[in-house]
């Protein structure tokens, strides 16, 4: 899944721009250790576009899954979340849990990285794909039984019928990610956070998966929330990507935008990471060092103790995000006069 | 898009029931247990004498063709008084357990579900009462509310709490840190579903286990204090109080004591036995 190739680019932002689902505005989420205050996300903005996939990237301990957990609104009791959160509008943050208990399922869904470990293991898949249609629409378990096999051969699963009497343990990682897709669709919900949907599935069964989590949101017509550490599929299924480090959106652009033309560093770095066969065959970009642990996050750029380009300047205040180009953000005092293209490369 | 031929959910025998079906001490021990069981439910309807008709006449024999087990000290038939323990016993057991399983498992399951200061009050308080001697615990009830096999099964059910609590608090942390907790969250299940649906059938396993073993403690509780003469109260036959009647006849005839002492015996080791076999199958 290394190499790169673009589906063609769907019309997103060039005739009309489609509703905005999900927006999120200076999202922060702080837990409390040892007596103080400690962020872990902070002034994290962004949308996601009914139809549209957008792509959260970023390395391990960057805020993706925080991220995602806010916008669910399933953070643990202990997490302080403070910004917005609006799906259609409606803000999310501080609603009574059994409205957002409503919500969850029916327009927001979820699906994560584990997906046996996220079934029931005493359940048939069958029972919980229909347990979560009778909760939603109310309908008879005879009709929420006949739909359960109807998603389940909508994502693919040959045999649905026999399929649906199985406990997780019957069946394969991929297969068990179907499933739940095909739960997470099961109450047609308008938006789609994938959290690592394809990490640990065999590289030949993730592309199955992508490509079902794709046809689906065509079929739906829904937003999804893409979360990966993953590169290659980005620059395949996403139409914009944005790129968290330490906590932080450092830069969101559309996908070709940021493939071809980055302009933070970590953004350089990370794709110069990631095997290009046509490029460079033998050299793979690393970036030295590791992310900060949330204690040690700063008010400056958390980049530049690992940044070859960090100047003074960076480490000194605040760094403002910033609109470089149409749709293209960035979090670096030096965005635009940099040449990335053989940045990490030691 | 084809739908396949109708199917149900599957409702089918788990893979711990094929694995305790397939163990023959195992199903024995449930086989013997239903028997005592059967033993004891008989007694409702009929006994081969009146557990408590007195026959002077006939005071302490060994057994004979007209009384099966011999009569005891004021000459009740053994065998009748034996068939009224065993339901007696039964019964006992039942109200401790349920006692135990309402405290034990409900608060056990506040604890694991909210954790926290919740967690932290009860885990306190659970401690307290382990720490409490149980046959000094169990007489204190009793003197408080009177000698009787209500209040002696209430002392023994308090007295198991805090096995359950902990099983129950421990496994359903367990169960709530599992991803399918949070993807049900992520499906929009509030607490009573995710704690009923999710929780509950994912600890029954170990619960199942542990009940096995505390119907034998409670048993054994109740036999007890019903020797001491804190529980069942004459002229109710109870096990115990068989066994207490054999004790003091023990210089005069040393049968009366056996028939008690041995369904005592073989019941809780029926039950031992049982509760192995389960924690087998269960892979626990």
């Amino acid at each position: 899944m290394g190499h790169i190739t673009r589906a063609p680019e769907p019309a997103a932002h060039d005739d009309v721009t489609p509703p905005v689902l999900l927006d999120v505005r200076g999202l922060r989420v702080e837990v409390t250790q040892a007596e103080s205050l400690i962020s872990l996300v902070d002034d994290v903005s962004f949308t996601v576009a009914a139809g549209e996939t957008v792509g959260l990237v970023g390395e391990s301990g960057s805020g993706k899954t925080v991220t995602s957990l806010a916008v669910m609104q399933l953070l643990p009791r202990a997490a302080v979340l403070s910004g917005s959160v609006r799906l259609h509008g409606q803000e999310l943050v501080g609603r009574p849990r059994r409205e957002l208990d409503r919500l969850r399922g029916s327009q927001l869904s979820m699906i994560f990285q584990e997906a046996r470990r996220s079934l029931n293991p005493v359940f048939t898949v069958g029972s919980q794909i229909s347990e979560s249609i009778r909760r939603h629409k109310g309908v008879s378990r005879t009709d929420a039984w006949a739909r359960t096999v109807e998603l389940l051969d909508l994502v693919r699963i040959p045999d649905a019928g026999r399929r649906a009497q199985q406990y997780p343990h019957e069946l394969s990682g991929g297969m068990c990610q179907r499933v739940m897709l095909a739960m997470a669709l099961a109450c047609e919900p308008d938006l789609l956070i994938a959290d690592e949907p394809t990490t640990a599935l065999d590289v030949t069964v993730q592309r199955e998966v992508l490509s079902l989590i794709k046809e689906a949101q065509l079929e739906f017509g829904l937003g999804l929330l893409l979360i990966t550490h993953d590169l290659g599929v980005v620059a395949e299924v996403c139409d914009r990507a944005i790129v968290m480090y330490a906590g932080r959106v450092v830069e969101s652009a559309p996908v070709m935008d940021l493939f071809d033309r980055p302009q933070h560093p970590y953004t350089a770095g990370l794709e110069h990471s990631m095997p290009d066969p046509v490029r460079h065959a033998s050299k793979l970009g690393t970036i030295p060092g590791t992310v900060p642990p949330a204690p040690d996050f700063t008010d400056s750029c958390r980049f530049a103790p690992r940044c070859p380009y960090e100047l003074p300047e960076c480490t000194m205040g605040p760094i403002p995000i910033e609109t470089t180009a149409p749709l293209h953000d960035v979090r670096c005092i030096r965005a635009g006069t940099l040449d990335l293209s053989e940045a990490f490369y030691a | 898009m084809t739908i396949p031929h109708a199917s149900r959910p599957r409702r089918g025998r788990s893979r711990a029931m094929n694995r305790f079906w397939a163990d023959r001490a195992g199903v024995a021990a449930l086989v013997l247990l239903g028997v005592v069981l059967l033993f004891g439910a008989l007694s409702l309807v009929w006994t081969p004498y009146d557990p408590t008709a007195q026959s002077l006449a006939d005071r302490v024999s060994s057994p004979s063709s007209a009384h099966w087990l011999g009569t005891d000290n004021t000459g009740r038939d053994i065998l009748s008084r034996l068939m009224q323990a065993t339901w007696t016993a039964t019964y006992a057991s039942l109200l401790a357990l349920v006692i135990a399983l309402v405290g034990g498992v409900g608060v056990g399951l506040l604890a694991g579900y909210f954790r926290g200061p919740v967690d932290r009050l009860l885990s306190q308080l659970n401690d307290v009462l382990m720490s409490l001697p149980p046959l000094l615990f169990a007489v204190g009830i009793i003197g408080a509310l009177g000698p009787s096999l209500r209040n002696a099964m209430i002392a023994i059910g308090v007295l198991l709490i805090p096995r359950f609590f902990r099983l129950t608090r421990i496994t359903t942390i367990e169960v709530m840190n599992e991803d399918f907790v949070e993807a049900a969250r992520s499906a929009g299940a509030g607490a009573g579903r995710i704690v009923g649906r999710h929780v509950v059938p994912n600890i029954l396993a170990p619960l199942t286990t542990q009940v096995s073993f505390a119907a034998s403690v409670a048993i054994v509780g109740e036999a007890s204090l019903s020797f001491l003469g804190l529980g069942v109260q004459p002229p109710t036959a109870s096990w115990g109080g068989m066994t207490k009647d054999g004790f003091e006849l023990l210089s005069e005839n040393g049968w009366v004591i056996i028939p008690p002492s041995v369904i005592l015996v073989v019941t809780i080791l029926t039950l031992s036995l049982l509760s192995d076999s389960l924690r087998d199958a269960n892979g626990r």
